[in-house]
């Protein structure tokens, strides 16, 4: 459940601009504003193109915006010095599309999830172990024991997605930023994933970016849903309003696409029983 | 009499080291039919294109058949190569990395018709085909990086037609473009093949995609053909689990808790 309280994570009037060659300039972000708040899941839509890498970015303060603010538990990201910066970052973890580049090689389950582990100097090596078994548990990685001394490219993709959810929990974060985290999972493993998310949110009222290009994900699984365009927000709102009701001509055009596939199959299936 | 498939494929393996990729798959595809093979990333689906042109770099990949016949005509591996542009044509998922960066695309179609169809007058042989793809023939002078993702993918179409293709495999050629393209897309692949008599195999993940153009499909997973069938047959009735995921893949199912219902199948 969303709670009232101030948003955890807000960007005000963020506006980024890419210089290329030739004097050409690529205006990436123009103009965002959105806020999340503790226990809720915001969806960034958007297709190649929109600027929803660039603002995810920026808003895990890998990028400085040209204009605006961003704001992490209401402290400023674009002006806070290197050390604030390195204290706010560990409030705020990433989860990223691709598990098979996201960990260093060289690196066993137990040594990444110790690495991720805030203080982990000041736990006794028993105390630790059990906060990274209890970590893999948490994500449903298991036998948790087995995994501790396995390297990442011996996991499934979805072993390794969970094992990125594992890592960004270990920070013990209050703001996630998942960017289309399901794409390299097999289907019928989409909703456990899912299902792991909830249960996270659930427990410890994480807040969720969660930026995805699948209309029918964000519906079922956020609670508001923003669609980016051209570096605009041209329409936020609860994920019924914008996909049941969508106002934008960009949206609209965006949700029936995406609807025609589901309706093509469908037209199959009735044409048939019928 | 029925005329010979385009394309028989008995029991194909494809092995990358240890790893098994294709796992004995065998598939047909009658002239002008448009057969689509279905499957995730890791299906395998994709190595089965690349066999069929004997793209898979021998140093690499281990492949072997029962039997492989092209319109009725037996094939050992070696003679593979040489269908390439020719029999058949293939585009692929990002057409940016398959064009010359530095020619215009109307000198790109030229290369592909002087070298698979030498009789032809270049020229008007890149017009014709620019219209076939409804590019409009101004375009023809300009670089890939000056098109859109849906104009570059109707170049590689314009570019594999030059051929005069039997068969045209297109791997995903939607899923990198916006949704809002992929629709032309698909409807552009559909009259060609109608208006051409050309066969195609529709390489996706994608039900909807496939749903929108194939008369028959094949659904891979972990290297192995798990349901084939038409259209109709494999979505009203579906056989094999993996398929009835597919096919709800985009419909969300809750629990009283709220918790998605998955169906089957474990990481």
């Amino acid at each position: 459940m969303a709670s009232a309280a101030a948003p955890v994570f807000a960007a005000e009037h963020v506006s980024k601009t890419y210089h290329m060659r030739h004097g050409q300039t690529h205006l990436a972000v123009d103009d965002v504003s959105f806020e999340v708040r503790a226990g809720e899941t915001v969806a960034l839509v958007g297709e190649s193109g929109s600027g929803k890498t660039s603002l995810a970015k920026i808003t895990l303060a890998l990028v400085r915006p040209d204009a605006g603010d961003v704001r992490l538990l209401d402290r400023s990201l674009v002006h806070a010095t290197p050390a604030e910066l390195r204290r706010l970052r560990t409030s705020m973890q990433p989860v990223f599309q691709d598990s098979s580049t996201a960990f260093n090689p060289r690196r066993t389950v137990e040594q990444l999830l110790v690495q991720a582990t805030p203080k982990a100097s000041s736990y006794g090596s028993a105390a630790l172990r059990a906060r990274v078994i209890g970590l893999l548990e948490q994500v449903r990685l298991s036998p948790a024991a087995g995994m501790l001394g396995r390297f990442p490219h011996e996991l499934s993709g979805g072993q390794r997605q969970r094992l990125a959810i594992a890592r960004a929990i270990a920070m013990d974060p209050v703001f996630i930023v998942a960017d289309e985290p399901l794409s390299g999972a097999d289907v019928s493993i989409r909703g456990k994933i899912l299902n792991l998310l909830l249960d996270i949110q659930e427990q410890r009222n994480v807040a969720y970016l969660f930026i995805t290009h699948d209309i029918s994900i964000a519906r079922a699984f956020a609670h508001r849903i923003l669609v980016m365009y051209r570096g605009r927000i041209v329409e936020q709102g609860t994920a019924e309003e914008v996909i049941d009701n969508p106002q934008d001509p960009y949206t609209q055009r965006l949700v029936a696409a995406a609807l025609a596939g589901r309706k093509a199959i469908n037209e199959i299936v009735d044409i048939d029983r019928s | 009499m029925v005329a010979a498939p385009i394309l028989r494929l008995d029991d194909l393996h494809v092995a990358f080291g240890a790893v098994k990729a294709v796992d004995g798959v065998s598939i047909s595809v009658a002239r002008g039919e448009r057969v689509g093979i279905v499957g995730e990333s890791g299906s395998g689906k994709s190595t089965v294109a690349r066999a069929l042109l004997n793209l898979l770099p021998g140093a690499l990949a281990t492949v072997r058949f029962g039997q492989m016949a092209v319109e009725g005509r037996a094939l050992r591996r070696d003679e593979l190569s040489a269908l390439r542009g020719g029999t058949f044509a293939m585009i692929f998922q990002d057409p940016l990395s398959y064009l010359n960066p530095i020619m215009t695309i109307g000198r790109q179609i030229a290369e592909s018709v002087r070298r698979h169809d030498p009789g032809a007058d270049p020229d008007v042989r890149v017009r014709e085909l620019l219209e076939l793809v409804r590019l409009p023939a101004a375009r023809h002078s300009s670089y890939p990086h000056e098109l859109s993702g849906g104009m570059r993918q109707r170049v590689l179409i314009a570019i594999a037609l030059g051929c005069r293709p039997k068969m045209l495999i297109a791997d995903e050629p939607t899923t990198a473009l916006d949704v809002t393209t992929q629709s032309e897309i698909l409807d552009l692949l559909n009259e060609l093949c109608r208006d051409l008599g050309m066969a195609l195999v529709l390489i996706s993940h994608d039900l909807g995609v496939i749903a929108s153009v194939c008369q028959r499909l094949y659904i891979m997973r972990h290297g192995k053909v798990v349901e084939e069938g038409s259209l109709n047959d494999v979505f009203a009735r579906p056989k094999h689990l993996y398929t009835r995921v597919l096919l709800n893949a985009d419909r969300a199912t809750k629990d009283e808790r709220g918790r998605f219902i998955s169906l089957g199948g474990d990481v």
